[in-house]
C-alpha cells in the first residue's frame, strides 16, 4: 500500500473518530453502591455538562406520582426543568398535598381517584411534598437542569447516552443522603475510554422513611 | 461516797420498782427514741423524695407540655405556609400560640437555624405581662444558644435568665423547612409555685465546678443568691438541712438543677410536738408508777409492820393484841401463826414463870416466890414472922427408905403444911425445908400449935414415921438487917440453933450471929494467918510411963491473931478443912514442927515430934513427897517424927491411905492412930494397917480412975495393942490415979493436963527443968 493510501486511511480512520466522539452518542454507566459494596437502588443520578449546551430538547412529559395506601408513591422522584408532577390519589380519601418550601410550590386538595398535575416545575432544587391531612405522608422530586438523570435500578446502575465526549459532574442524590445538599458529585471529561462511574456513598441509605402512621386503625362501616 | 446500806424493806421494794419502771421507761424511751429517729429520717427522706418527684414531674410535664404544644403548632399549616413568606404574619399566628399556653418565649426559625421571629414577655411597670419582639441581639443570643436538634425541651440562658423551650421541626414533609419554639422562664416565681407543690424551698443553680450559679430562689430574701449558705447546702456541710438536686437541664455543657432544701427543724417541727406528747406521757406514767410503787411497797410492808409492832409488844411482855393482817395469803397465814406463836409464849411463859415461882416436887412456892413476898411485905411495914421449918433425919429417910418414899414424904409434908391454918404464906425451899410466913408478932401460940399439928405420925409403904419438926424463927420488927434476904438467913440460923439445941423451935437472938461472924473471919483470914506466921506450935509433953521420962511431945497448933487474940484449933481446923486449906495449914505444921525439933536438938533436948495430919493430907501424895523430902533434906534419924491420924481417913479410902502410910512408914515414920475408939474403924482393918501406935481418946481416959467400963476398953485396948505389937498412948491424963492406973496396966505412955499442958516451944526447956520427968540431956 502507497504512503498516500496509507495517509488517506488515517484521515478517514480520523474522521470517522472525530465523527464519532462528536456526533455518536456515548453509553455511559454509573454505579451507586453503600460503604460495603452492596448496590444502592433508587438513587438520583444526574449529570450536567460543563459545555454550553445548546439544543436541550425540552421535556414536557409528567412525571406519575401516585399517593396511593397514604403515601408518595415512588418515594423519590427526579424530572427536568419544566416537567410537571402528575399527582393520581389511588386511595379512598382526600390527600392535601402541598410543597411549601422553595420555588415550585404547590398545593392541592386530591379526593380518592382524582388526579391533579402541576404547574411545571421551573425551578431545579428539591421539593419536598407533603400531606396537610397525613403528617407521615413524605414525598421528594428532584428537579433538575439537565436531560441526563435517572435512578438506580436493583443493581445501583444508572445508563445514560451521553450525547458527547466532553466534561461532566456527575451527582448522586437522595433526601436522605446525609451530606451537604443531599447529593454527592463527581466531575468526569468523558471520552472514548471512560464508559462507568461507581459512586460509593459514605454511609448507607436509611430504608425510605415509613410512611405510615403508627397508630393506624380500621374504618367502621359507617364512615 | 460510801453506799449507804438500805435496810428498810419499803425502801429497797420502792428503789426497785423504781429501778425498774426507769428501766422499763428508759427501755421504752429509747425504743421510742429510736422510732421516731427512724420515723424522723424517714419523714425527712419522704419528704424531700417526694419533692424531688414531684419537681421532676413538674419538669417533666413542662417538657412535655412545651414540646408537644411546640410539635401542634409546627403542623399548623397556616404558619407553614407564611414561614418563609411574610414575618410578621409568622409573629402575628406565633404570638397567637404563645398566648394559649401563656409562653414567656416564642420562637420561629428558618431551615438554616437562624431566629426569623421571637417573642418574650416582660413585666411592665405595673407588674402586667406584656409581649415583645426580641432584638435582634437577643435573637442571636437565642440562636447561639439553641441546640436544633428534634423535638423536646432544653434549656437557654437569656438576659441572665433562664428558659426552658420546646422545640418542634418544622416540616414539609420529610423535610424539615424551620423549628418553632414555646418556653416558659425559671425565674422566682417558678420556684415559689414549687416550693408551694413540694412544700421544700427551692432553687435554680447551676455548678461549674466549685463554682454555683443561683438564677433564683424561692427564699432570695433570706439567702440571696451570692450567699454561701448554697454552697454549704450542695456540698452537704449543712446538717440542717436536707437536700436533693433535680437536674432540669444543662446549658453550655454545666449541670443546672433545682436545688430542693428544707430546714430539718421545719419538717420535723410537726414531729416536735410528738416529743412533748411522748415526754409529757412519759414523765406522767412515771409519776404514776411511782406513786404505784410507793402503794405496793407500802402494802407489803404495812403487815410486816404491823407484825413488827406486834413484835415489838410481844418482846415487851404485852401479848394482848392479835395482828390481823388480810393482805396476802403468806402474810396472813404469818401473822395467824404468829399470833399461835404469840399464845404459845404466853402458855410457855406461864409455866416458867409457876416453875420459876414454884417447886417442881410439891408445887409450893419455891425460894423466888419467898424473896418476893418478904420484899412486898418489908415495904408494908406490918410486922410479920418468917418461920424456917424442917424434919429431921430426912437424909436417913431417904438412904433407908430410898428417894420415891423420901419425896413423898416431902409432898405429904408440903400437904400438910399447906392445909394448915396457921400461916399465911407457905414455902417450899426444896428438900425437907419450908418456909411459912405468919403475919403477928405473938409468935410463940402459934408455932407450938403448928408444930403439934405437923408431929403426927404417917404411914409410906407400911413404914410408920413419926417426923420431927424443928423451927427457926426470925421477927421483922425485932431482927435487924442490911436487906430483907437476910431475914430468911436469920430464920435459917436460929433453926439450926434450935437443931443443934435440940429445941422444937428457936427465935432468932442476935448472939447467934456472933459464931457465924467468927467463923467468916477466920474462913476469911486463916491463909493470911498462914503466910503472916501468925500460926504458932504449942508442945504437949509426953510421958514415957516405963523409964518415966519425957520422950516426946504432941505439937499443936494455935492462931495467935492480932485482932482477936489467941484462937483454939477447934475452931479454925474445921473450917481449914471445909475450905480446902488443910495442905497449906499441915505442910506450915510439919515444916515448923520439924525445924522445933532440930531446934532443941541444938539445945541438947531430944524430944520426938508428934505432928496430927488430916485425913486430906494422907491421900494427897504430893504431901507424903514433901514429908520424905524435908526428912531427906534435914536428915532426920528414924521414928523422930510420929504422924497421927484419925480412923476416918482409913475408913474413906483405905487402899490409898494403906499405901501412902506403908511408904511413910517404910522411910522412917511413926505412924499413930489418933482418937482410937471413937471411930468405926473395924479390927481386921487395923490389923492392915501399917500403924506402930494407937492413942486412946481422951473420952475413955479422963474418968479412968474412977469408971470400971472406961477401965474395962482401956484395958482391952491394952491387950489388943499387946498382941498386935503396937504401943498405945493414953491422952487426957488429968490425975496421979489415972497415971498410976496406966502405969500398972503396963500403958507404954501418957499425955495430959496432970504430965503438962502443951507449951509453948520456949517454954519447953524451963519446963523440963523443973518437972520430975525429965529426960537426960545430951
Amino acid at each position: 500500500m502507497n504512503l498516500q493510501t496509507k495517509l488517506t486511511r488515517l484521515a478517514y480512520l480520523l474522521t470517522i473518530y472525530s465523527f464519532c466522539t462528536t456526533l455518536a452518542a456515548q453509553p455511559f454507566e454509573t454505579v451507586v453502591i453503600d460503604p460495603d459494596g452492596l448496590p444502592v437502588p433508587d438513587m438520583v443520578v444526574y449529570m450536567v455538562t460543563h459545555s454550553k449546551h445548546e439544543g436541550i430538547e425540552s421535556n414536557v412529559t409528567q412525571e406519575l406520582v401516585e399517593q396511593k395506601n397514604k403515601s408518595f408513591f415512588p418515594f423519590v422522584n427526579v424530572l427536568q426543568k419544566g416537567q410537571s408532577i402528575r399527582f393520581e390519589n389511588t386511595d379512598d380519601i382526600t390527600h392535601h398535598v402541598y410543597s411549601v418550601a422553595g420555588n415550585n410550590r404547590f398545593e392541592f386538595k386530591l379526593r380518592g381517584g382524582e388526579q391533579y398535575v402541576t404547574q411545571p416545575l421551573q425551578h431545579p432544587e428539591e421539593v419536598a411534598m407533603g400531606c396537610n391531612i397525613h403528617d407521615w405522608m413524605s414525598g421528594f422530586a428532584l428537579v433538575v437542569d439537565t436531560p441526563f438523570f435517572g435512578k438506580t435500578d436493583v443493581d445501583g446502575k444508572v445508563n445514560f447516552d451521553l450525547p458527547a465526549s466532553g466534561t461532566y459532574t456527575a451527582f448522586v442524590w437522595h433526601p436522605q443522603l446525609e451530606v451537604t445538599g443531599n447529593r454527592l458529585s463527581k466531575t468526569i471529561i468523558l471520552d472514548n475510554k471512560l464508559a462507568s462511574l461507581i459512586f460509593q456513598l459514605p454511609q448507607k441509605i436509611k430504608p425510605a422513611s415509613q410512611q405510615s402512621n403508627s397508630s393506624e386503625f380500621e374504618f367502621l362501616e359507617d364512615y | 461516797m460510801p453506799i449507804m446500806k438500805i435496810r428498810s424493806l419499803e425502801t429497797k421494794i420502792l428503789i426497785l420498782f423504781i429501778i425498774l419502771l426507769f428501766v422499763v421507761q428508759g427501755v421504752s424511751f429509747y425504743s421510742t427514741y429510736l422510732a421516731s429517729q427512724e420515723l424522723e429520717n424517714t419523714h425527712l427522706s419522704n419528704r424531700i423524695a417526694n419533692a424531688e418527684d414531684v419537681s421532676q414531674t413538674q419538669f417533666r410535664n413542662r417538657h412535655y407540655y412545651l414540646s408537644a404544644f411546640a410539635e401542634t403548632v409546627a403542623k399548623d399549616y397556616g404558619l407553614k405556609t407564611v414561614l418563609n413568606e411574610d414575618i410578621r404574619s409568622v409573629l402575628v399566628a406565633l404570638n397567637n400560640h404563645r398566648e394559649r399556653i401563656q409562653g414567656d418565649l416564642a420562637l420561629a426559625i428558618d431551615q438554616d437555624g437562624n431566629v426569623i421571629a421571637q417573642l418574650m414577655t416582660y413585666d411592665d411597670k405595673n407588674q402586667q405581662k406584656k409581649v415583645r419582639v426580641g432584638k435582634v441581639s437577643e435573637r442571636e443570643a437565642v440562636q447561639a444558644n439553641l441546640e436544633l436538634s428534634g423535638s423536646g425541651s432544653q434549656l437557654i440562658s437569656l438576659n441572665e435568665t433562664l428558659y426552658q423551650v420546646g422545640l418542634s421541626p418544622i416540616q414539609n414533609g420529610a423535610r424539615t423547612i424551620g423549628w418553632l419554639g414555646f418556653g416558659y422562664l425559671i425565674d422566682k416565681s417558678l420556684a415559689n409555685e414549687l416550693a408551694h407543690l413540694t412544700g421544700v424551698e427551692v432553687a435554680f443553680i447551676s455548678e461549674r465546678g466549685d463554682t454555683l450559679t443561683i438564677t433564683s430562689s424561692s427564699l432570695s430574701e433570706r439567702y440571696p443568691s451570692n450567699s454561701p449558705f448554697y454552697k454549704s447546702l450542695v456540698f452537704g456541710t449543712n446538717s440542717n438541712f436536707i437536700h436533693r438536686q433535680v437536674t432540669i437541664g444543662e446549658i453550655d455543657d454545666l449541670p443546672v438543677t433545682a436545688l430542693l432544701f428544707a430546714s430539718k427543724a421545719d419538717v420535723l417541727a410537726s414531729v416536735g410536738n410528738q416529743w412533748q406528747r411522748l415526754f409529757l406521757v412519759i414523765s406522767l406514767t412515771l409519776t404514776l408508777s411511782v406513786f404505784g410503787a410507793l402503794f405496793i411497797s407500802k402494802s407489803i410492808t404495812s403487815p410486816i409492820r404491823k407484825l413488827i409492832v406486834q413484835v415489838r409488844n410481844v418482846t415487851e411482855g404485852n401479848y394482848c393484841e392479835n395482828v390481823v393482817v388480810q393482805s396476802s395469803d403468806e402474810l396472813e397465814k404469818l401473822s395467824n401463826d404468829f399470833n399461835t406463836m404469840t399464845k404459845a409464849i404466853v402458855l410457855r411463859e406461864e409455866t416458867i414463870k409457876f416453875q420459876a415461882f414454884h417447886d417442881p416436887l410439891t408445887h409450893l412456892p419455891n425460894r423466888n416466890a419467898l424473896i418476893d413476898e418478904i420484899e412486898i411485905l418489908e415495904k408494908t411495914h406490918d410486922d410479920f414472922v418468917v418461920i424456917q421449918l424442917c424434919f429431921l433425919n430426912a437424909d436417913e429417910i431417904a438412904d433407908t427408905l430410898g428417894y420415891d418414899i423420901a419425896d413423898k414424904v416431902i409432898q405429904h409434908v408440903a400437904n400438910r403444911i399447906s392445909v394448915s391454918t396457921f400461916s399465911d404464906s407457905k414455902f417450899h425451899l426444896g428438900g425437907e425445908n419450908f418456909v411459912l410466913i405468919v403475919r403477928t408478932n405473938n409468935i410463940e401460940p402459934i408455932i407450938s400449935s403448928l408444930l403439934a399439928e405437923l408431929n403426927e405420925h404417917c404411914q409410906f409403904n407400911g413404914v410408920t414415921l413419926h417426923l420431927q419438926f424443928v423451927a427457926g424463927l426470925a421477927i421483922a420488927s425485932l431482927t435487924l438487917r442490911t436487906n430483907f434476904i437476910e431475914l430468911l438467913q436469920k430464920a435459917n440460923v436460929a433453926m439450926h440453933y434450935a437443931k443443934k439445941h435440940k429445941k422444937h423451935f428457936q427465935i432468932y437472938d442476935p448472939s447467934f450471929d456472933a459464931n457465924a461472924l467468927e467463923r467468916l473471919y477466920l474462913m476469911s483470914h486463916l491463909k493470911k494467918a498462914i503466910d503472916n506466921n501468925e500460926l504458932v506450935l504449942f508442945y504437949q509433953p509426953k510421958l514415957d510411963l516405963k523409964s518415966m521420962r519425957i520422950f516426946g511431945a504432941e505439937a499443936l497448933v494455935r492462931w495467935e491473931s492480932p485482932e482477936k487474940g489467941l484462937i483454939p484449933p477447934d475452931s479454925f481446923i474445921n473450917i481449914a478443912e471445909k475450905t480446902g486449906q488443910m495442905a497449906a495449914l499441915t505442910r506450915w505444921v510439919t515444916a515448923r514442927a520439924i525445924s522445933q525439933y532440930e531446934e532443941w536438938v541444938t539445945e541438947g533436948i531430944v524430944l520426938n515430934i508428934a505432928i496430927n495430919i488430916s485425913p486430906e493430907n494422907i491421900l494427897d501424895v504430893t504431901y507424903c513427897d514433901y514429908l520424905l523430902d524435908l526428912k531427906l533434906k534435914h536428915n532426920l534419924p528414924d521414928s523422930v517424927i510420929s504422924l497421927e491420924i484419925t480412923e476416918e481417913a482409913i475408913v474413906e479410902k483405905p487402899d490409898i491411905a494403906i499405901q501412902q502410910l506403908t511408904r511413910l512408914r517404910e522411910s522412917g515414920f511413926t505412924i499413930s492412930i489418933d482418937d482410937y475408939g471413937t471411930g468405926y474403924s473395924s479390927l481386921g482393918q487395923l490389923k492392915l494397917l501399917p500403924v506402930q501406935e494407937l492413942k486412946i481418946d481422951r473420952s475413955f481416959v479422963q474418968r479412968l480412975a474412977s469408971d470400971e467400963s472406961d477401965k474395962i476398953i482401956v484395958n482391952s485396948t491394952l491387950e489388943l495393942a499387946r498382941n498386935l505389937r503396937l504401943s498405945v498412948v493414953a491422952e487426957g491424963v488429968e490425975d496421979q490415979a489415972t497415971l498410976q492406973w496406966l502405969t500398972d496396966a503396963k500403958c507404954d505412955f501418957a499425955q495430959g493436963y496432970f504430965i503438962s499442958k502443951p507449951l509453948p516451944h520456949d517454954e519447953i526447956s524451963t519446963w523440963l527443968d523443973g518437972s520430975p520427968y525429965a529426960p537426960s540431956r545430951l
